[in-house]
């Protein structure tokens, strides 16, 4: 053994780099990575833009979107989710309104399903909405849901809202 | 550790490797970016620039190039020939804030000869700050005209289906 390494680290390295700086440089990989990992694959890190999720996602909120979350479980009517466009970069938020299988209509601003009105506590003020306009009501498809935002007090026609398939969803997001 | 050290510079160096290697795919990919990049301006551009630019969005279209454009707050409609194109670029030119716009998620699909591609992305415009349109989805499609890419149609595809 020689003296360098008989002679103890001092202080100052102890609190920087660690006693031994190549374990603190892999520590510090390992952890990068799985944070990198987790900001991608897991926990997405979102900021809200545009009025159609108001009032109850502001224009500048930072959410998280959780990758996972429909890995084990079905998508629910009611959850938050964002959908993807050509991929991540650009996502849709907007709340679950209609399942596959499900027929749909708008009638006066309130959702009719399978010919039930469905009550929306999410949404406090409505325009009178009547949707779809070129038939009676929207026959969704297997893996079709219809997705529509809580602001409601938009013009339809302003308003991007819709049918996409289930892989289009990229996950939940957190409340 | 020295092998933790060496599979990592490996894995790094055949991840560099992979990802710079020049394919068609890579080169559509370049040519959208440069497409965009042709149709922003800035307002400060000169007449010159502005000129050249108009003619390098032409040049990147094939002559019978076709764009349907349907975005939420834009009436549809669908431009046929460069031609009309140009005049369309031409004109937004007159845009006091100019205009920027940027790519995002370009997914490009080879024909099997390589002669033909499609590629869909994502696409945002501002101008002077303002956002003109948020995230619309685009389907190009390609043709490989004397070892170039050109674009010979490109739709506005709508995210949500209603």
């Amino acid at each position: 053994m020689t003296d360098a390494e008989s002679r103890p680290a001092p202080w100052w390295q102890i609190v920087t780099i660690g006693r031994n700086p190549r374990v603190t440089a892999l520590r510090l990989a390992v952890t990068v990575a799985l944070v990198v990992f987790a900001w991608n694959f897991v926990f997405v890190p979102l900021r809200v833009t545009g009025p159609s999720m108001l009032p109850n996602y502001a224009n500048g909120q930072r959410r998280f979107l959780n990758r996972l979350a429909y890995r084990f479980a079905e998508p629910q009517r009611g959850d938050v989710v964002a959908i993807k466009t050509s991929g991540l970069h650009n996502l849709y938020l907007k709340r679950i309104i209609a399942l596959p299988g499900e027929s749909v209509r708008i009638v006066q601003g309130v959702v009719e399903i399978d010919g039930v009105p469905l009550e929306e506590d999410y949404v406090p003020k409505r325009q009178p909405w009547n949707w779809p306009t070129d038939r009676p009501e929207w026959q969704l498809g297997p893996g079709e849901y219809l997705f529509i935002g809580d602001n409601r007090t938009m013009l339809m026609r302003d308003h991007e809202f819709g049918v996409q398939k289930r892989e289009r969803i990229a996950g939940k997001v957190w409340q | 550790m020295k092998w933790a050290f060496r599979w990592v510079l490996f894995a790094a160096l055949g991840g560099a490797a992979w990802a710079l290697w020049p394919n068609e795919a890579h080169k559509v990919r370049k040519g959208l970016e440069a497409l965009a990049a042709d149709v922003s301006f800035s307002p400060r551009d000169g007449n010159l620039a502005r000129l050249a630019s108009i003619e390098a969005v032409t040049s990147r279209l094939t002559a019978d190039a076709e764009l349907q454009v349907d975005s939420a707050g834009f009436a549809a409609r669908t431009l046929s020939g460069r031609e009309e194109i140009r005049e369309v670029v031409a004109a937004s030119r007159g845009l006091e804030g100019g205009i920027q716009i940027q790519l995002f998620d370009i997914v490009v699909t080879l024909g099997p000869d390589e002669h033909e591609a499609k590629a869909a992305l994502t696409a945002s415009a501002r101008s002077g700050g303002t956002e003109l349109v948020a995230a619309q989805e685009f389907v190009f499609e390609l043709r490989k005209q004397e070892g170039r890419w050109r674009v010979r149609r490109i739709q506005a595809v709508r995210t949500l289906q209603k």
